[in-house]
């Protein structure tokens, strides 16, 4: 490496502490809301789905994808501070320093992976050839696993690196506060190469420090007091990354935070465009189902011990009830709406279904993913699951979901299946 | 000590653990899709970083360097992170608009509430630029002015008393000297 290529003192431990701290708590909660995503999909049967709050899922799904994004430019500002460290020579020192090398490349390929298929996922851009919600939630292990491993390996480094309130770099005079550490630090240089830490490259050509009382931290070595008023200062380095958190979060979180809709500017979705004011996922001509869902010969079968075939003029001369309930996507837009049909429950209750059955809805889609969905009973019983005929006061529109659609509190978007031509209890 | 290491060990392997689980699901569960066309993205991902955006973003910062004050590289740090970053979010908006027959996906107009954002990060950086040095070269100028007073100040006393002792009130001496701004690196 070119002596002096990489001069910035912000390279250095306390750097990659504060934003590796960041980026871990928003990779985390990424993970966990993740996680919660795909076992509302998937749920295994032993896990109690929660109903309540109604927005459950339209929070921990925002949440998701706005922590993805948030992730953007913390990764970015950390790979920048340790990007040196590619070049530290020799690259391979021993067979745990390999493995550690390793697990590293691992971490960086599957962080870039799973924030690159995200961002293209929310704009439905899908230029690969693997599925994308399954390759997405393996991914995430791979990464958040080799994210708790590098965590392991480098407790002390980020112990130290948190610990540390004042050197140079933080724009404050340099030496200040620091001989108090100078014991510390002494032993975090010691660790430092035990770590196989690559020596900064300027501290090779600087003349010692031990010429300089001692309490000069190490990081603030490699450059002498006055040159180091040249560099950004880790204060400003840290302003900047959390400028651009807040850009980027400010200007897309208004997809799912509605009130934040005026600075909507970036996020692929507005709250307010779509058919009747709400966003779609899949339109009726993608789903192909413009022809049968237009069919006056539509009928609901409802199958159980008394199965019961109803056109929608039957449907609507049914008790009708409203919910306001909120439609949120697996892409991180949402929003609240006020949806009115008649009650699953009721439906059920027509055909004589047992209270703890869960049901098969059909759409008249065929193929998809989400044609055929299982409901679990924590939601066919709910007195706000709705087969929803009518929506913000008007009659469905056909991308919604004509002539009926299935709206449940606290599920997946994708869930709540449209066109909905038959519903089988289990 | 002992105690921290088993942690941090029990933790290393909770890791790999997970990260195995990762693997199997990726290599064993159907409808994933073929391990290499994900190797490729996993990869390119790398790759596009480490040997195209990097490199980039560091010849680029050293060319800057050579033209730029302190308080300028803090400008285009956060130029360059926080527009940077905008950036990059909405590319897949522009990349996509109008492509999707769905037109509720990218329903907004990107290329101008782009252009927005940055007109107002780029607006934003130079008023607080600006009206940074504007306030540094007032308080260098107060300082100056404090110090030739202080200095007229000493050599009167040192007239009038010839012993000479000023024990003057410029103890501000960690503020930047004129020699700052012009940032010279070392060689």
């Amino acid at each position: 490496m070119r002596e002096g290529a990489f001069r910035s003192p912000l390279h250095d431990e306390r750097t990659a502490s504060l934003i590796g701290t960041a980026l871990g708590i928003a990779f985390s909660t990424a993970f966990v809301t993740g996680v919660i995503s795909h076992e509302l999909q998937h749920p295994p049967s032993w896990l109690p789905l929660p109903t309540r709050p109604v927005w459950f899922y339209r929070f921990t799904q925002g949440l998701h994808v706005a922590s993805g994004i948030a992730a953007i430019p913390l990764l970015l500002a950390k790979l920048w501070t340790v990007y040196p460290r590619l070049y530290s020579w020799p690259p391979v020192k021993s067979l745990i320093h390999a493995l550690e090398r390793l697990s590293i490349a691992v971490l960086v390929a599957g962080a870039v992976f799973e924030l690159a298929t995200g961002l293209l996922n929310i704009v439905q851009w899908y230029p690969w050839k693997f599925a994308f919600t399954q390759t997405h939630f393996w991914v995430a292990w791979i990464t958040f696993g080799a994210l708790v491993l590098h965590v392991a390996v480098k407790a002390p480094a980020i112990a130290r690196g948190l610990r540390r309130r004042r050197s140079g770099a933080d724009g404050d005079e340099v030496g200040t506060a620091a001989s108090a550490e100078a014991e510390e630090t002494a032993s975090a240089s010691a660790s430092a190469s035990a770590l196989h830490e690559p020596l900064p490259t300027h501290l090779l050509s600087a003349p010692l420090p031990s010429a300089q009382p001692s309490s000069t931290p190490a990081e603030s070595a490699p450059s002498p007091a006055g040159a180091s008023r040249d560099f950004v200062s880790r204060r400003a380095l840290l302003t900047a990354t959390g400028i651009a958190v807040g850009v980027v979060t400010a200007t897309t979180i208004g997809a799912s935070v509605t009130s934040l809709r005026s600075i909507d500017l970036l996020a692929p979705r507005s709250p307010e465009v779509g058919p009747q004011g709400v966003p779609i996922n899949r339109t009726a001509a993608q789903a192909r189902v413009m022809k049968a869902a237009l069919d006056p010969g539509w009928r609901l079968t409802v199958e159980g011990p008394d199965s019961v075939e109803l056109s929608l003029a039957q449907l609507a001369a049914l008790p009708q009830h409203s919910a306001s309930l909120p439609i949120a996507c697996v892409e991180g837009w949402s929003v609240n709406a006020q949806w009115e049909g008649v009650r699953l429950a009721d439906l059920l209750d027509r055909v004589g279904a047992s209270p703890d059955s869960n049901v098969r809805i059909s759409s008249l889609e065929r193929g998809g993913a989400y044609a055929v969905t299982v409901m679990p009973h924590e939601y066919t019983r709910d007195p706000l699951t709705l087969l929803a005929l009518r929506l913000n006061g008007s009659q469905l529109d056909i991308d919604h979901g004509y002539p009926a659609r299935i709206i449940a509190p606290a599920r997946p978007g994708v869930l709540q299946t449209k066109w909905v031509s038959r519903i089988e209890v289990l | 000590m002992r105690a921290a290491t088993t942690v941090r060990i029990g933790v290393g392997a909770a890791g790999v653990a997970m990260a195995g689980f990762g693997v199997w699901g990726a290599l064993t569960q159907p409808e994933v899709g073929k391990p290499w066309a994900i190797g490729k993205w996993l990869i390119g991902g790398v790759l596009l970083h480490d040997a195209v955006l990097a490199p980039v973003v560091f010849a680029a910062c050293a060319v800057a360097w050579r033209f730029t004050t302190v308080r300028m590289r803090r400008a285009l740090a956060v130029l360059l992170l926080a527009g940077g970053s905008a950036a990059l979010i909405a590319l897949p908006d522009i990349l996509r608009r109008g492509r999707n027959s769905n037109p509720t996906v990218t329903a907004l107009d990107y290329p101008r509430n782009l252009t927005a954002v940055l007109g107002a990060l780029l607006l934003a950086v130079l008023l607080f630029t600006v009206s940074g040095a504007v306030r540094e070269q007032r308080r260098q100028r107060r300082l100056r002015i404090a110090a030739e007073a202080a200095e007229a100040e000493a050599e009167a006393e040192a007239e009038m008393e010839a012993e000479p002792e000023p024990e003057s009130g410029s103890r501000d001496v960690d503020a930047p000297g004129p020699g700052d701004l012009a940032g010279e690196p070392e060689a």
